[in-house]
């Protein structure tokens, strides 16, 4: 069964908006939760205008501020009467060397601590909960850390990690859990880095993350071919890990 | 507003500038730039003018990411979207509800911000006018920070100094279009070779209004003017087969995209001459009718994505400027003569008949106007457009051809202008003056400035 609600966290990521953009994409009802509120209207009213027939529901939260969690959870069980699968987009990437505390903290807490702590208030009973698919965008960056991005790298191995052991958890619960582990994807989060070798567009991803529900796939990359490299990267030898220079 | 370096130069890749770039999503973020800094401000969007009008040192803000609808009125076709949006956006939207876009350029890679203020023109020209006659209005953000709206009844003259006015009296924010009905996706289009610059005019010159579209590839590697003539029309749905469907789900095919690998061009006389010559064989030699989806008709080249870096490191330059009909009809062929001495071989030449332009569509317009404050660059004449790869002595050569375009009383389009000395474009626009002062009147300082207006001095 095609589940018809949506709750998109981190709604106007560049890849949540290819998605709510994306033709195929035929929801009933969107939750679209995100910090900046001007963005969000805007959204919903580009919304109105490409998919009429969709009933939508803007929240603004910030989701660094992590005692807003069993809010959010209790809006969502409230709201949602009907099987209904959560996408969560949100990510920060503030990963060089001047990175305040702050900053580090914020990231942890959007990237991994918000979504472990949101999905243990709806999975706290998963046979009586509606949510019937969650899923989350990590990255490529969890996979092995690098120089470059080894703190935002973290977070992203965190939430894999926990995923990997909610999906099994969930599993006997039909409960769908999809990660999402996109290489470079041309959006607001990249523009700072000059050099980003084989990045997709937000659309591309976008489409394989709704081919990837459909499918119930459990882990996919995205471009596809990410899934080779990164597969080469693991199995380096640490000693000629240390060696590569990007 | 997180603001990042980057290199930026036009589709042309002549000439790279170090920029500050912000990526501002919301009105409110965009004044936000406006105000946190007194430097000078430039508008982009998907960066395919082919010169440095979206370019500079200072801030560039690049509203590729500012891409939504606000409202949609159907039974009118009526759309208003904000500045960032792409042709393609609108048009995967409205082309399955039997709308199009009366005027698109060459690409639908190109945001409605961008065809607002480079006044941009399509294979149309001579019958529909300009991308701006089909403006409603737009929201405009000047040196103050608040949005004004600009149409034919409110601050009609900063409306007209906007409409192709290169970004320099504001950014525009939101946009309101006419959209046109059509009945299938296709176009019925219609080939024919041509022989001579005189056998192109002349084609041109029979007026026919049930083929809007017009335009002709003329093989420039030699003066004499061969070329292929494309005509073109929307089909009606009852000219379809039975089994074809007006408004089938298929999408052009995922284009491909150039890898940046090259240092030098692969463009070069060689390959420029073979390119030319297969073209002119693989031209039908009677008239041949055909019907294909419109992104083949209008947007042959975006099958092929950044293919500016085909030109290599140097790039290259587009030239196009537009001359009166009055004009010899030799003129071009002398054009091309002087370019092939001088060892310069245009890559490609497009050429097309203009119609009236905004200035000279002045008493259709309802205000009290007496004179148009707008560099738009279409008038009523013939248009030719010539690509250069970048090279040593094309600069000189350009030069004596604006002298040629200035006294045949023709202009060269800023859009796709990145050398034009700030003498010769004061003689090819001398609408300066008056657009100057209406700038003046809704900036209380210069804070829109461009590579482009810095090299022309404009401000």
């Amino acid at each position: 069964m095609l589940i018809k609600q949506w709750i998109l966290i981190g709604a106007t990521s560049d890849i949540a908006k290819a998605l709510i953009q994306y033709n195929e994409f035929e929801p009933h009802a969107l939750m679209l939760c995100a910090k900046n509120s001007a963005l969000l209207s805007q959204m919903v009213d580009d919304l109105k205008v490409r998919k009429p027939q969709v009933q939508t529901n803007p929240i603004t939260i910030d989701l660094s501020q992590i005692e807003k969690v069993n809010w959010l959870a209790s809006v969502i069980q409230k709201t949602f009467t009907e099987p209904y699968g959560i996408i969560y987009f949100a990510g920060i990437l503030d990963d060089d060397e001047t990175a305040s505390k702050e900053k580090i903290i914020a990231m942890n807490h959007v990237n991994f601590l918000f979504p472990m702590l949101l999905f243990e208030e709806i999975f706290k009973n998963p046979s009586e909960t509606k949510c019937q698919s969650i899923v989350v965008v990590g990255s490529v960056a969890g996979d092995r850390g690098r120089a470059k991005n080894y703190r935002y790298g973290a977070t992203k191995a965190a939430i894999d990690t926990y995923l990997s052991g909610l999906r099994q958890r969930l599993f006997n619960f039909g409960i769908h859990v999809l990660t999402v582990k996109p290489g470079f994807v041309k959006t607001k989060m990249i523009q700072h880095l000059t050099k980003t070798p084989l990045a997709a567009t937000p659309e591309r991803v976008a489409k394989d993350i709704w081919k990837a529900i459909q499918k119930r796939k459990m882990v996919i990359y995205t471009p596809w071919f990410m899934r080779w490299i990164l597969f080469i990267l693991r199995h380096l030898p640490e000693k000629w890990f240390l060696k590569i220079k990007f | 507003m997180k603001i990042v370096h980057q290199l930026l130069s036009g589709w042309g890749r002549v000439n790279p500038r170090d920029s500050r770039v912000c990526y501002p999503t919301t009105p409110f973020e965009i004044e936000k730039v406006l105000g946190g800094t007194n430097e000078p401000i430039i508008a982009r969007g998907l960066g395919r003018s082919y010169g440095d009008a979206a370019v500079s040192d200072a801030i560039t803000v690049n509203l590729s990411t500012f891409n939504f609808f606000q409202s949609w009125n159907p039974q009118h076709g009526i759309i208003r979207v904000s500045a960032g949006t792409s042709l393609k956006q609108i048009l995967d939207f409205v082309v399955p509800q039997g709308w199009f876009l009366p005027v698109t350029p060459g690409t639908q890679y190109c945001t409605v911000g961008g065809c607002v203020a480079a006044d941009v023109h399509g294979k149309n020209h001579h019958i529909q006018g300009s991308f701006s006659k089909f403006v409603h209005s737009f929201d405009l953000m000047c040196s103050g920070g608040s949005l004004l709206t600009c149409n034919l009844q409110t601050n009609s003259d900063l409306f007209f100094a906007t409409l192709g006015g290169m970004g320099l009296t504001g950014v525009i924010v939101w946009v309101e279009l006419q959209l046109t009905p059509v009945q299938t996706i296709y176009i019925t289009e219609r080939k024919r070779r041509i022989q001579s610059w005189e056998e192109c005019i002349e084609a041109f010159q029979e007026d026919n209004p049930n083929e809007p579209y017009a335009v002709a590839w003329v093989d420039a590697t030699t003066s004499i003017g061969k070329g292929e003539l494309w005509y073109g029309r929307h089909t009606n749905e009852d000219e379809l087969p039975k089994l074809v469907k007006p408004y089938p789900k298929k999408k052009s095919k995922e284009p491909w995209t150039v890898p940046n690998l090259f240092q030098n061009s692969l463009v070069n006389r060689r390959t420029i001459t073979l390119f030319n010559r297969l073209k002119y064989l693989n031209s039908p030699k009677r008239s041949q009718t055909t019907v294909v989806p419109y992104w083949e008709f209008f947007y042959p080249l975006d099958r092929l994505l950044e293919w500016n870096r085909l030109y290599g490191k140097s790039g290259f330059i587009q030239y196009q400027y537009v001359v009166p009909f009055e004009t010899n009809p030799t003129f071009h062929r002398q054009i091309v003569e002087l370019c092939l001495q001088n060892g310069q071989i245009p890559s490609l030449a497009v050429f097309k008949r203009m119609g009236k332009g905004i200035q000279e569509e002045l008493p259709t317009y309802d205000h009290s106007l007496k004179y148009l404050p707008t560099l738009s660059f279409p008038k009523q004449g013939w248009t030719l457009a010539l690509d250069f790869p970048m090279t040593n002595g094309l600069l000189p050569l350009l030069s004596r051809l604006d002298q040629m375009v200035i006294e045949a009383g023709g202009r060269v389009y800023l859009a796709k202008d990145v050398r034009l000395s700030p003498e010769t474009f004061r003689k090819m626009y001398p609408e300066l003056s008056i657009w100057k002062n209406v700038c003046r009147k809704y900036n209380d300082e210069i804070r829109f400035q461009s590579s482009l207006s810095k090299r022309l001095q404009i401000c």
